[in-house]
């Protein structure tokens, strides 16, 4: 960035200018609210330029000054109310602006009893802007300061869930189609968790003592390894598919396994397919994971006595762990997304909500399946993380 | 030559060079030394200006390296760092012929010359030529880097503990082979060492350095004999005297067997005095003389 | 071995694409079927297709990730990497189905949002391991080829892109493996590629459909892949491995 705009010597950082523009960007330029009659009807974009909202200008220009006024601030180390003023204005003015316009909607009288509305490219854009910003803040920030960074946060979000539930919020998209639905909601919910936790679980059961094995083994190293990338490999709907001719004509040869629910379609080749996803990360993390126990720590178990099984499971295995459920963390976050595939081959799970939101045209379904998942994914990999980093904790510091 | 005028350098609140005010002589050897953080290498690193002084100016060849575009001058500069830097995935003769070929040499001609830096460095050109650096020891590759730093025969020479991470065998035919290559070309070096022993058998003039200071500017002989400070007098230790044995060379000495290319010192000498039971031992000196040495010879030489 | 490997994955390959052969093969595994061979586009035609779905996009994101791989390395760029880092973590969350998915509402159906869509998704992961690749390289290194008078540009091309090849190589080796799988999937956004038939199998309820679609797309991921590894072998007998230009060699 130019010296002449700063007046400094120091070069400028680049990320909170960028974030800082783009919100500005996406809401002059693009649109800020999509009204549908219906669920399958053409939407209809407005831009703020084409509403009459009010306090409009005085809000642009705060944002527009805010800006500027930080984006050269920030070199100077900002003072902490500045940095919670510039991140809760690019978090909130879409926002209110989205609300705005939904409010100036309903007066027109534009919201009848099936219309919705859904936040345009410009509210998406300040979002994603907004994440990054308050990504930054937490990431480089510490105790006091992060406090009230977070209490912001939390005030933001929840003075989002509060607008949501009264009119004309309620009118969200996204809302108005969980509420036809909830209930199938809820039960494709179900089924996904069970999906994914099943699998994961299964290649728990099956990797953990492979992975030992090809520990023990080193002759069985590389087929197992072998085996299972290249089970990563196959597209998993391909994967998926593979494996329906074969199970239904097991099914149709066995009444017994019939009987238990095994099946060409449906959850048994997804659940199938999505162990042996799960199984690479997790059979590969517990390899590594008791390789790099240091030779001296395992000579020391030796010296005092321990016998071979002794040493396995008080010395190696607790070592090992942060790096088990590392591979652990992988396979559940990748299960959570195969299991999206799985709605297409009847298996159901969230998956069924896209899918049928795509052949219906209807983009509201198809973002009330996405949603959930991407969501879930991200809680599961925080949640193996706070294991992994409690499992660490114990140890020697194998990474 | 290389000038250097009140030159200065800080970081932040530390002063890493202060004041520096020397000159290197075309074609001689000057050695950097001092303990950690005296501002040695630092001071190197300003002559190719990987490092730019705060205050004070640097002058090569009567311009002002100011006056230098960075990577011209670098190019006219040899550089050889402890850790070799040789780029793995090159062999060994395209590594050395790295700055022939930013200078637009033509592929044959860059080869010969790697083969003749690679005779020049003590290594046997059909052996090492298509080596790959992971295939060298820590003596070979260090050997290379010193090809390498020759390869566009630039006047300049700039090592910055070039010989620290080799074992002490290596180290000393490392050192020797330097100062017979060195005689031979006649480069004008800067060079900077933690171990007085290496400045002492390298060097012309010896730059001793203290906390950005430069403490004393001579040659080995002057340094250890009349030491310029409380702080050069310790550096050198109280030992010097012995240190100085070992810069008075002689053509030869009876019963003395060392490598080829070395000479003895006197400090074999005085080693065969010792260990003997003679009074004296016969020295062939390097004016042409020959002498039977006793102590007290051997003192007057040192002293002289 | 290795060709051994990739002469049975190429014979594979063309037993299922090759109505001739697959024909009475899925006649003899799949009696019940009502048809056997997918009549609407041909089996090779979805196959040129996906190539060109997954190739388009992994190329681009390959070209794309490592030009911002390199601005973000460089000094003016440093404050960004952090940001890329956590990017392309959180990437490596989200499913790449749902990308795909996404960017429906914003770009419509068919071919060209699906490219788009995965290229965006591949861009992450090439992007990330380029910043990983270029920032592992031994700070020596570079030291000593600036030292010895390289400019910027040169010493990037000299020294630091062939030595965060390998790394860069598996990223983009990552990215078309995803791509190609994510491919399959985009036959529900209208894209075409080899997902049509299983697709069009999962609706008739048809197995040779099914298993014909299925198995063409797996074995042209195998075959990639086995190609990236052949790659990787001859990228890092370049190298010469471990960090070998540090003198101290005991």
């Amino acid at each position: 960035m130019k010296r002449w705009i700063t007046g400094l010597t120091e070069p400028v950082d680049i990320l909170p200018v960028v974030v800082s523009l783009v919100p500005a960007t996406g809401i002059f330029f693009l649109h800020v609210i999509q009204l549908r009659p219906n669920r399958v009807a053409e939407g209809q974009s407005f831009g703020i330029w084409e509403l009459s909202l009010p306090l409009l200008p005085v809000v642009l220009l705060v944002m527009t000054g805010l800006v500027l006024l930080v984006a050269a601030r920030f070199v100077q180390q900002a003072e902490i109310p500045a940095l919670l003023l510039w991140a809760v204005s690019i978090g909130i003015v879409p926002w209110i602006l989205f609300h705005m316009a939904a409010v100036e909607l309903a007066e027109r009288g534009e919201l009848s009893e099936l219309a919705r509305v859904s936040p345009g490219g410009g509210v998406w854009i300040g979002l994603i802007a907004a994440l990054a910003a308050w990504h930054e803040l937490l990431r480089s920030s510490r105790g006091r300061a992060k406090t009230f960074f977070v209490a912001a946060l939390l005030g933001m979000v929840g003075f989002v869930i509060a607008q949501l539930v009264a009119a004309p919020l309620d009118r969200l998209s996204y809302l108005v189609e969980y509420n036809v639905r909830a209930e199938r909601f809820t039960q494709e919910l179900m089924q996904h968790m069970r999906l994914s936790g099943s699998a994961v679980g299964l290649a728990c059961l099956i990797g953990v003592p492979a992975g030992m094995a090809a520990y023990r083994h080193p002759r069985f190293r590389d087929a197992i390894l072998d085996a299972t990338s290249t089970i990563q490999t196959v597209p998993s709907l391909a994967m998926f598919g593979l494996l329906i001719a074969p199970l239904a004509a097991l099914s149709q040869a066995s009444p017994a396994l019939r009987s238990m629910g095994v099946s060409g379609v449906g959850a048994t080749p997804a659940l199938i397919a999505l162990t042996l996803y799960a199984l690479l990360p997790v059979v590969r993390n517990t390899l590594t994971g008791l390789s790099v126990v240091p030779r001296s720590v395992r000579e020391s178990g030796q010296a005092m006595g321990m016998t071979r099984r002794q040493r396995f499971w008080m010395v190696e295995m607790p070592l090992a762990l942060p790096v088990v459920i590392r591979g652990v963390r992988t396979a559940a976050v990748q299960a959570v997304g195969n299991t999206t595939v799985a709605g297409l081959i009847g298996a159901g799970g969230l998956g069924w909500f896209i899918f049928q939101g795509l052949g219906q045209a209807a983009t509201d379904l198809v973002v009330l399946g996405v949603i959930p998942i991407v969501l879930m994914a991200i809680a599961v990999d925080r949640v193996f993380q706070l294991l992994q980093q409690l499992a660490g904790r114990g140890g020697s510091g194998v990474k | 030559m290389i000038g250097f005028h009140e030159v200065s350098k800080r970081y932040g609140e530390k002063v890493a060079v202060s004041g520096l005010d020397m000159t290197v002589e075309n074609g001689s050897v000057c050695v950097l030394i001092g303990p950690s953080g005296c501002g040695k290498s630092t001071t190197l690193r300003m002559i190719n200006r990987l490092l730019e002084p705060d205050e004070g100016m640097i002058e090569v060849d009567d311009q002002y390296l100011r006056d230098y575009d960075p990577a011209h001058l670098r190019l006219k500069i040899g550089y050889v760092i402890q850790s070799v830097g040789l780029l793995p995935h090159m062999r060994v003769w395209q590594n050395i012929s790295l700055v022939p070929r930013l200078l637009g040499w033509d592929k044959p001609r860059r080869r010969e010359r790697a083969e003749e830096l690679l005779e020049m460095v003590g290594l046997e050109p059909g052996e090492y030529r298509d080596k790959y650096p992971a295939q060298l020891s820590g003596g070979e590759a260090q050997r290379v880097g010193v090809a390498r730093a020759l390869a566009a025969d630039p006047p300049y020479l700039l090592m910055d503990e070039p010989f620290g991470a080799v074992d002490p065998l290596t180290r000393a035919s490392l050192q020797q082979s330097f100062r017979e290559i060195q005689s031979r070309l006649k480069k004008t070096v800067v060079l900077v060492t933690h171990d007085l022993d290496e400045a002492i058998y390298l060097a012309d003039r010896i730059a001793l350095m203290k906390d950005g200071v430069l403490q004393q500017f001579g040659s080995p002989a002057e340094v250890l004999t009349h030491p310029a400070n409380d702080f050069v007098r310790e550096f050198v230790g109280s030992d010097r005297m012995l240190r100085m044995l070992t810069t008075v060379e002689l053509e030869a000495l009876d019963g003395w067997s060392g490598t080829d290319g070395s000479r003895p010192t006197l400090r074999d000498a005085l080693s065969q005095l010792l260990a003997g039971e003679n009074q004296t031992v016969r020295v062939g000196l390097r004016d042409g003389n020959e002498q039977e040495l006793s102590f007290d010879g051997l003192r007057e030489l040192v002293q002289a | 071995m290795r060709t051994l490997r990739l002469g049975v994955l190429v014979a594979l390959l063309v037993v299922v694409l090759v109505p001739a052969i697959y024909g009475p093969l899925a006649r003899a595994l799949f009696p019940t079927e009502s048809a056997h061979i997918y009549q609407r586009v041909s089996l090779i035609a979805l196959f040129g297709q996906h190539i060109v779905l997954a190739g388009f996009a992994t190329v681009g994101a390959a070209i794309v990730g490592v030009s911002l791989g390199v601005l973000v390395t460089r000094p003016s760029g440093r404050s960004l990497i952090p940001l890329v880092r956590d990017l392309a973590a959180l990437a490596q969350t989200i499913p790449p189905v749902a990308v795909l998915v996404l960017a429906v509402p914003v770009l419509g159906y068919g071919t060209e949002p699906t490219v788009l869509a995965l290229f965006l998704f591949s861009v992450l992961p090439i992007l990330g391991n380029t910043v990983t690749g270029l920032q592992q390289v031994d700070p020596a290194l570079l030291e000593a080829s600036t030292g010895m008078g390289m400019r910027d540009w040169r010493r990037l091309i000299v020294t630091e892109l062939p030595l965060a090849s390998p790394v860069i190589l598996a990223g983009v080796r990552t990215a078309a493996i995803i791509s190609i799988g994510t491919a399959t999937i985009g036959a529900t956004i209208g894209a075409g590629g080899l997902g049509v038939v299983i697709i069009a199998g999962l609706v008739r309820d048809n197995l040779a459909f099914i298993t014909a679609g299925a198995a063409a797309s797996a074995l042209l991921a195998l075959i990639v892949d086995w190609f990236f590894g052949l790659a990787a072998n001859r990228v890092i007998r370049v190298q010469q491995g471990d960090g070998a230009g540090r003198g101290a060699r005991r």
